[in-house]
Order: C-alpha cells, then structure tokens, then sequence
C-alpha cells in the first residue's frame, strides 16, 4: 500500500464563532491528483492556509509524508511546493533574481542548471531580466509555476494555478503536471473552478461546503450520481404521439422548438426510448446526448441542491 | 536555523536594495541631507562661542542612523513583502521567521554602517569633528544603539502583525518619538523636569551621557553603559516576545494569511 504524502485528520478552524473548516478529513497518496472543489466561502482558501502553516488550526492534524506537519515544518515544506495565480513573488525583483531566491531557500543544488531547465519549461527565458510587477498576469503565473516546480517537490498545492492563462498554455500546464505525476509520482492537491480541468486532471474530487466535506469520489463517480442525462431527439412525425408516449414513462421534457424535444433520463432508458418512438411511425432525424458533467455537480452544489445519493 | 537561508534572505535583501529607489533615498540621501544641515547648523553654533551644543548636535544625527537604520530595515523588511503580495511565497518555503528577522538584523547592520560611515564623511568634511576619540567604545555605542533599533524594528512588526498594514507609517514614525527625549542632541538635563523621568526610560540617555563625556575627554563611563545594556536588554527581550506573541496570534486569527491581501 502507499504511503499517503498528506493526511489531515479532523481539521478545524474557527474565526470568532464562525466555523470556516468544520471537522475535515482526507488524504493524499503518492502519485494521486485530488481536487479540492466547493463553492466561494467552502472553506477550500482556509484548508490551504493551514495546510501551508500560514494559519493554525483549532483542532485535528495534518501529517506530511507521515510525520507532524507543525512539528516537522521545514522538512515538511522542503519536500512540497505551492502556486496559485493569486500568490506572488517580489515584484522589485527579476524573474531570475526571484527564482535564484527560491532555489535557495529550498536548498536546491546546481542552481543556474534548474532554473535554466524552468525557465525553458516555463517558456519564460525572454522574461528573465524583467522585473516581475511588470509583467503580464499570464507571465506572472508562468514565473509562479515556475517557483513551484524548484524543488522538485513530491506534493503540489495548487490553487487555481491556471486561472489568468491563455488556454493554450494552461494546457500546457496540465500536461506537465500529468507527465511529474507519471514520470516522479508527485502528488497534487488541486483547486479550480474550471470543471473540464478538475475532470481532466483529477483522479479524485472532495467537494467542500460551508466548510464540510459534503462528498468524495472520482470525477465520473459524482456525475454518475447525478443521474439522469439529457436527450435531444429531433424528429418528424406527429408531436402528440411523441409526448403522449414520454408521459407515459414519467420523463420530464420540453420541447425548444415544435420538432425537437429534450427528455430527462436515466442513460440506460435511451434506447428503448427511441425504439419505441419508432415503432410508432416517428421519423427520428436527429440525436444528441448531453451526459451530466462535473460542471452540474457543482452547480447544484453551489445552489444548495445537491443531495447524495 | 540555516544558515543557507539567512544568506538567501540577505541575497533577496541585496537584489531588492538594487532595484528600490526608495530604499537608497531613504536610508542614504535623507541621511546625507540630514548629517549636511547640522553640520552646517553645528558651524554656525559654533560660530557663535557654543562648540559643545554644535558637537553635540553632530554626534547625536551621526549615531541616529543606527537605531533609525536598523529599525527601518526591520520593519521595512516586512512591508516590501508584503506590498509585493509575496509575504506568504516566502513563509511556505522552509524559511523560518526568525531566520528572516536575523537576516533583517545583519542587513539592517550593514546598511546603518554604511549610513554612519557616510554621515561621519560628511561631517567630519563639513564640521571637521572626528570619532576617533571613542576609540572601541565607538563599537559599543553603536551595538548598543542597533539593539535598540532592532527592538522598535520588533515593536513596529508587532503592530503590523496586530493591525496590518493601516499602521504601516508606524515603521517611519514611531522611532522618532524618543528623539526629542532621548538625549540624543542634549543632554537629558536640559529637558523639563516633567518629561525628564521619560528620558530615564532611554537606554540613549546614558548612552550619549558617556559619549559626550569621553568627546569632552573624560573617559567612558561604564556604569552609565551597563545601565544602558540592562535597559536594552529589557526592551529587545520584551518586544522580542511580544513580536513572537502577535506573530502566533496572527497565525490563530488569520491575520498573518491576509497580510498581504
């Protein structure tokens, strides 16, 4: 079995009555990508704050590479590494300058050669001798990125790492988180509000609301759990014989247009539903299918709708 | 404690002093000013019959720099990266706080040696006055006024920590309030007798109280700097721990995390 890189236990922070993290609990292990995902005031920006050691928590633990992250914090810290489009590094100072800093505080050897191979992987050598403030808010999260990567860590923090990018390079960005995960086994805790990414990258999902762990599972897991699908049905043929026999099987419809109706079901009743139709003389000249995605499972999260199931 | 890191920070010190006109304008240029007008101010003094009033007035600007230059440096220390919203990159990384504030305290020294050894140009050019009669005890006024520095340095990061940034011109301000009463550009003796209990509290007045004694030519007066050194001692150590104290309370409310935000 491995090892699990992070492993919080009971983790709890309150602010003058106000529980902002309410008793989670969860692990990582070696080589896993897990989103951590809720909507705004969750409590996914104040779980990252304690899992840094910028903020105490009032009760629980949080274990790093098995050993006790507050009493083990350097060793701790030099082995992960964090990034969000929100941090920053010393604006008066060259992208160079910044990341030569960084080399040295995580104690990485052969300096010039690492930050070298980042700045290329990065594709930010034409920015090195810039000052970071005036940098674009694209370049600013590449050079970012950039810090994260110095020490090689074996876990990432990362909160929305892609959020001021260009798609092209946030692409980019998750194809070689994905290639440290195959090649070095890293392991990332990831937050986004980009759901393609999260369905993308993560093996694993924990939703947080109002600071609870609300559900965890892996990205096809929770739209699974969401149910029915969606099926747009463009047909020639009489429409009362069409909604008389999706009535009878006590789907919801609509109809966007006089020759297209859009039933709610569960995706195995797809094609009995059309063969059906068939047989009752209605030409189907059209199909699509729109499955629930991760997006959906937020949503109504976010609006309070979600139930598990 | 890595030494490895403390060089780092001193290294990002280095590489923010060079791109930070502020800093150089601040710790050099307001000090050039500053040392020129009394000396000049100290000429004329003297012009008029009153050469120890004019030296005192030197001495007291020449040897400011080390409790405003270290303090500054402290304080400012903080705030540049705080402003740069990088405060928090810098304490997720192995870095430990006080392996940063013992690298705002080297480079603090360093920049408030540079400043006096300036000023001490400046005024020995201008006003034709010379330390060297302090002999080592040059080196002792000068330690004992860094720690001080280094204590307003604790006691103003201990109020940012406590009120954020809204109190950031604290880390200018605060130090000058011991200058009309620390005996700095007087003796303590000249004060009003209502605020003179004050001037007790100052490790400065017994400080300059030797110093100017020994640019009179007597010699140093030690019981004078061992008082001095209790009384530093006392303030170093108490803002030392109410630094740490705030610094952990800021950790609990969230407030070290905001810093930035």
């Amino acid at each position: 079995m491995s090892m699990d890189v992070l492993s919080v236990s009971g983790l709890t922070k309150q602010y003058d009555g106000y529980t902002a993290v309410d008793h989670i609990s969860f692990s990582i292990k070696r080589g896993e990508i897990v989103g951590l995902l809720g909507p705004n005031g969750a409590g996914k920006t104040t779980t990252i704050q304690m899992l840094l050691g910028l903020t105490l928590p009032n009760d629980g633990g949080i274990s790093y590479f098995g050993k006790n992250f507050l009493q083990n914090r350097e060793e701790s810290l030099s082995r992960m590494n964090f990034a969000s489009s929100y941090s920053a590094v010393q604006g008066r100072m060259t992208v160079y300058q910044n990341l030569r800093i960084y080399a040295g505080l995580y104690g990485v050897n052969e300096t010039d050669k690492v930050i070298r191979q980042l700045l290329d992987l990065m594709d930010i050598v034409s920015i090195k001798d810039q000052v970071f403030w005036k940098l674009s808010s694209g370049q600013k999260t590449r050079v970012i990125l950039a810090k994260a990567f110095i020490n090689n860590p074996e876990l990432l923090l990362m909160d929305e790492p892609t959020a001021s990018l260009d798609p092209e390079i946030a692409e980019k960005v998750i194809e070689i988180l994905l290639d440290m995960r195959k090649s070095r086994g890293v392991s990332i805790l990831y937050t986004s509000h980009d759901m393609e990414e999260v369905e993308a990258l993560c093996d694993r999902v924990i939703f947080l609301d109002h600071g609870k762990i609300l559900a965890e599972d892996t990205p096809l897991g929770f739209t699974k759990r969401i149910g029915d699908c969606t099926l747009i049905v463009t047909f020639d043929g009489e429409q009362k014989t069409v909604v008389s026999h999706v009535k009878s099987k006590k789907y919801a419809y609509k109809f966007p247009r006089d020759e297209v109706i859009e039933v709610s079901l569960p995706e195995g009743d797809i094609p009995a539903l059309l063969f059906d139709l068939g047989k009752k003389k209605i030409w189907i000249t059209n199909i699509d299918v729109k499955k629930p995605r991760l997006e959906d499972v937020f949503l109504q999260i976010a609006k309070g709708k979600y139930e598990l199931r | 404690m890595s030494l490895g890191r403390i060089n780092t920070v001193l290294l990002h010190s280095w590489y923010h002093f060079t791109h930070s006109m502020e800093t150089w304008v601040d710790l050099f240029w307001n000090s050039s000013i500053q040392i020129i007008l009394f000396s000049f101010l100290a000429t004329a003094v003297s012009k008029g019959g009153d050469t120890t009033s004019a030296k005192y007035m030197v001495v007291g600007m020449i040897f400011w720099n080390m409790i405003w230059v270290n303090q500054y440096a402290m304080a400012l220390g903080i705030l540049w990266e705080t402003w740069s919203r990088s405060f928090s990159s810098l304490f997720i990384s192995p870095l430990s706080m006080n392996e940063f504030l013992v690298a705002q305290m080297i480079s603090g020294c360093i920049k408030s040696f540079v400043a006096l050894s300036m000023s001490m140009i400046i005024a020995s050019t201008i006003h034709g006055i010379s330390l060297f009669p302090l002999g080592i005890w040059f080196f002792v006024y000068c330690f004992e006024l860094m720690i001080l520095g280094w204590a307003f340095g604790f006691l103003v990061l201990s109020l940012i920590l406590r009120f954020g940034t809204d109190v950031q011109s604290l880390s200018w301000a605060i130090v000058f309030a011991i200058q009309p009463v620390g005996g700095i550009f007087f003796p303590s003796q000249y004060l009003p007798e209502s605020v003179r209990w004050i001037s007790s509290l100052l490790p400065t007045s017994y400080l300059f109280a030797s110093l100017h004694g020994q640019l009179a030519g007597m010699p140093a007066d030690i019981e004078r700097i061992v008082l001095a050194t209790a009384i530093n001692c006392v303030y170093f150590v108490g803002s030392y721990f109410l630094f740490q104290h705030q610094y952990k309370m800021s950790r609990i409310t969230g407030r070290f995390a905001r810093m930035e935000s």
